[in-house]
């Protein structure tokens, strides 16, 4: 278990190091890494001086490991627009984004879990038909536009809820949330239900393939001949045995919902770093650009260590380290 | 192949999803021909047609039936000018990835060792990793264009087909009649081309069918997101984006018009490729 | 009265291909405590037989006709929940796989407690108290302590005693076995055979015993039903029946049992195979690799019922 642990987490620093690489090479490398540094504003000299301190002259290498370093120490430069550190700049904006992700993540799981259970369940009933229709739209219809679906209908048409920004937070462990507040929770709903679609339809399709499988396994027969009734069978058996690919899932997609964040924060202004990268990317503000990618990388990395890891506690053949035969 | 069409006959809905993408290539293919407006002409646009309503009569006669958009354009030109963008795009993105991700496939497949280890590794942390960030990126390193554009859905798309060669090839490879053609000193890449390639083609051509949907579809997003490509080449996405400041104030065809040519396109390319998806595979079949 | 009563069951496969008539026309009866052996190759619908019992049969299979009377109950046709309060009380059924049948992922005392509250209320202590004894019975060691312990925790025989447990948790009337010892060393297959025997005398649980294996159950049954394509072909006493067969079909398979040849003796196989259930020719399904064929077999065998036997066949073996 131990081995397991310190051989994923060498692989995540691995990943971490591509990653930094990646988007070194991206943004320094391929462009102009004195915009990158400098605003374009400033005068020949400051550039002259800027270049010589920040090691520009310096091999390739080199730079590389002095950019690691100022990574390491936090350091992302300061935006050009703005004026601040980059890294206060997109930590305010982090909490808005989490939570806009973790609620599609769980809006995702706790509708899409079920019904692709019961469609695994039935998969020739209308109902399954129906449930299997919406996810192939979820899947195949961007979510941008299904956004602008969401505001047009409950937005301008029914007027229920908001059309756009976060509305009023309440403030939890130092950190301003939506949902704490009742009118906050209104404007989370549509931009979390947009972003949950994609989680919806991949959630219920995962989950009705592995029902539709461990359905017609022996232990659901073995079950079912014990007396369980179906609804146990489905709540104590077929859950727990297709949890497993799920939860892998449910941890990769929180890594790209967080990406694909992007198009509904856009979409809804809602004020986090998806938002925030949109901008920056338009006003060329590069090391907003570059801390973003280095932080959703870092969070990728983590959410797949945390993944890897809550296997262990879903499989009690991982766990013991498995005489499985 | 007569079996296989009389198989897809059966699923009406599939016999409906071909139909429309057949028609939106030929309307994309015809655009110039078909329209009743050149949406790029900025000389017949009159601002005074500017975000009318659907059947609204022109200043020049036209009968604008899908109404106008926020510089006079005739939305249903525009809308197939920017289908045919949308198709463009898609399908070269489509191709370009079909052809990089099965080379490479096939290529670590074939060669195994530290070719097969290193290039899989780098497929596999792609695919975990979401494709729109990295389009988003290499958008904003190398700048608008279509060509540009190419190459960010392309690097975004490859890893799939790389995966499905790759998975296709090593199932081929463990079968005996590879190993029974490698016997006779034939030389390898004729091995890969009689034996392994036309193998990986059914799955490849599944996969690409919906990632050419998914290219349109990122292409879109990322067109909406003003990222994609320059304004006097609007695809889709950027129509939509363009009406989509309109939209609070009642005037919604401007970007639900070319929203749903969009969608129909889109989810009709899937249904295609799910309807030949399940034809390809003989374990759903009864 | 008997416990069970079967008449002319038949369980039909409705595919796409065709209907597949796996089960047609079988009767038989079972007293409490008796122990029934159903002989037959794979495909000769035993093992549907079996599962028509319990009322698991899977579609696009279904009942199409017959009856199941359980101490005069009758089955076919019984609503879904009284059919579930049923099973794992009073009819239980073993499978072969016991890799299969247990959940990996839920630790035995857990899955058995799940069995225990499919019956009624039972405190967590309680049911786990339950467990406990039934394993114990079913020989064990230690069970309260292994309770916790996962499926691939405990060896292959001692993951049949687990479901062999968990069917006798409630002390039903009948079990249904469905080859529960093909999947195990044939060390522990002898014991597991000498421990279902002796709880099914010991309980007076009656047990339809359903296995390829002529040998398995000769030494287990008190009766055996040889099946061939669906039907039955022969009945009888086990003793009675296989040392002196009258239907060509189960004189076949004893021929092609090793422990029956005389040493330096070619092993009879069968010829032919089992024929496809999809397009049954009309007459005698075993006709074609039958060695007394002639062509009466083209019309359908008489049962031929003599002194409690029985024997479908136009040229039954001359009893000896």
């Amino acid at each position: 278990m131990l081995g397991f642990i310190i051989q994923r987490l060498l692989q995540a620093g691995l990943v971490m190091l591509a990653m930094s690489a990646l988007v070194f090479l991206g943004v320094y490398a391929i462009g102009n890494p004195i915009d990158v540094l400098i605003s374009p504003d400033a005068t020949q000299d400051i550039r002259a001086a800027a270049i010589r301190s920040f090691g520009l002259d310096l091999p390739l290498w080199q730079q590389y490991l002095a950019f690691l370093g100022r990574l390491l120490s936090g350091d992302f430069g300061r935006s050009f627009v703005f004026g601040t550190p980059v890294i206060d700049l997109v930590l305010a904006r982090l909490p808005a984004t989490l939570e806009l992700a973790l609620a599609s993540v769980l809006i995702g799981a706790f509708i899409g879990i079920p019904l692709g259970i019961y469609a695994g369940y039935k998969p020739e009933s209308p109902a399954a038909r129906g449930i299997m229709a919406v996810s192939v739209l979820g899947f195949s219809v961007p979510t941008f536009w299904v956004g602008l679906i969401l505001i047009l209908f409950f937005a301008v048409h029914l007027d229920w809820l908001p059309a756009g920004n976060r509305g009023p937070t309440a403030e939890f462990l130092g950190v301003q949330w939506s949902f704490l507040t009742r009118e906050g929770l209104t404007f989370l709903i549509l931009p979390a239900l947009n972003l949950s679609l994609f989680k919806l339809a991949m959630m219920i399709r995962l989950a009705r393939a592995g029902t539709r499988e461990v359905m017609l396994t022996d232990t659901v027969k073995f079950a079912r001949a014990a007396g369980l009734s179906e609804l146990t069978i489905l709540r104590r058996h077929v859950l727990r045995l297709i949890s497993i690919p799920l939860v892998t899932v449910f941890g990769l997609e929180f890594g790209s919902t967080l990406a694909f964040a992007v198009v509904t924060e856009t979409i809804f202004s809602w004020p986090g770093v998806g938002k925030l990268i949109i901008d920056s990317i338009t006003s060329l503000d590069r090391p907003v650009m570059v801390a973003y990618l280095v932080l959703v990388a870092f969070l990728f990395v983590t959410i797949n260590l945390v993944v890897d890891l809550s296997y262990a506690l879903l499989d009690p053949r991982l766990r013991r380290g498995g005489r499985a035969s | 192949m007569k079996a296989f069409w009389r198989e897809y006959r059966e699923n009406w809905i599939a016999v409906i999803a071909l139909a429309v993408v057949v028609l939106v290539v030929l309307a994309a293919l015809l655009a110039p021909w078909i329209t009743p407006q050149d949406p790029y002409d900025l000389a017949s646009l009159d601002l005074m047609d500017a975000r009318r309503p659907p059947g609204f009569v022109g200043s020049n006669g036209y009968v604008h039936w899908l109404g106008t958009d926020a510089q006079g354009r005739d939305l249903l030109s525009a809308i197939i000018h920017g289908l045919r963008i949308s198709l463009q795009m898609g399908i070269a993105a489509g191709l370009v990835a079909m052809t990089i991700g099965a080379t490479l496939g096939i290529l670590s497949a074939h060669a195994g060792g530290w070719v097969e280890a290193a290039i899989m590794r780098v497929v596999d942390l792609q695919l975990s990793f979401p494709a729109i960030l990295l389009a988003l990126v290499l958008v904003a390193v190398l700048g608008q264009g279509k060509s540009q554009l190419i190459i960010a859905l392309v690097a975004a798309q490859y890893a799939y087909f790389a995966r499905t060669a790759y998975g296709a090839a090593t199932a081929e490879r463990q079968k005996d009649y590879v190993e029974a053609a490698h016997a006779p000193p034939l030389p390898s890449w004729r091995v890969v081309l009689r034996h392994i390639l036309p193998n990986c083609l059914p799955p490849l051509i599944v996969v690409g069918t919906v990632q050419v949907a998914n290219a349109i579809a990122l292409e879109a997003t990322l067109s909406f997101l003003g990222l994609g490509l320059p304004p006097t080449e609007p695809s889709l996405g950027m129509l939509i984006a363009n009406g989509f400041q309109y939209m609070m104030s009642g005037r919604t065809w401007i970007s639900v018009y070319p929203g749903i040519a969009l969608i129909l396109l889109i989810v009709a390319i899937n249904i295609v490729g799910d309807q030949i998806r399940d034809q390809f595979n003989p374990r759903l079949r009864r | 009265m008997s416990l069970l009563e079967v008449r002319d069951l038949r369980t039909h496969f409705f595919t796409r291909a065709g209907v597949v008539k796996a089960v047609e026309g079988v009767s038989f009866s079972l007293a409490k405590g008796e122990i029934l052996g159903l002989v037959g190759e794979s495909g000769s619908g035993k093992s549907v037989t079996g599962f028509s019992l319990i009322g698991l049969v899977d579609p696009p299979g279904r009942i199409a006709g017959g009856s199941i009377r359980f101490e005069g109950r009758e089955l076919v046709g019984l609503p879904a929940q009284e059919m579930r309060a049923l099973r794992g009380k009073r009819i239980a059924m073993v499978f072969q796989d016991p890799a299969a049948t247990l959940n990996p992922v839920l630790s035995i005392g857990q899955q058995m407690a799940l069995a225990v509250r499919a019956h009624g209320r039972a405190s967590e202590a309680a049911a786990r108290d339950l467990a406990a004894r039934t394993l114990t019975r079913v020989g064990i060691p230690d069970a309260a302590a292994r309770l916790d312990a996962y499926p691939h925790e405990f060896s292959g025989g001692m993951r049949q005693r687990v479901a062999i447990a968990t069917a006798l948790l409630h002390g039903p009337d009948l079990i249904i076995a469905d080859e529960p010892t093909t999947a195990l060393d044939v060390s522990i297959q002898a014991q597991i055979l000498a421990e279902m025997k002796s709880l099914a005398k010991e309980t007076g649980t009656a047990l339809v015993w359903i296995s390829h294996d002529l040998a398995t159950v000769s030494s287990l049954a008190d009766r055996v039903l040889v099946m061939y394509a669906g039907r039955i072909v022969e009945a009888g006493a086990v003793g009675e029946t296989l040392r002196a067969p009258r239907h060509p079909y189960t004189r076949g398979l004893l021929d092609s049992l090793p422990a029956m040849a005389r040493p330096g003796e070619k092993l009879n196989q069968i010829p032919g195979t089992t024929p496809s259930l999809l397009s049954l020719p009309p007459g005698c399904p075993f006709a074609p690799r039958c060695p007394r064929a002639d062509a009466t077999c083209a019309t359908d065998p008489p049962d031929v019922v003599t002194a409690g036997r029985l024997v479908r066949c136009h040229h039954p073996l001359e009893a000896s």
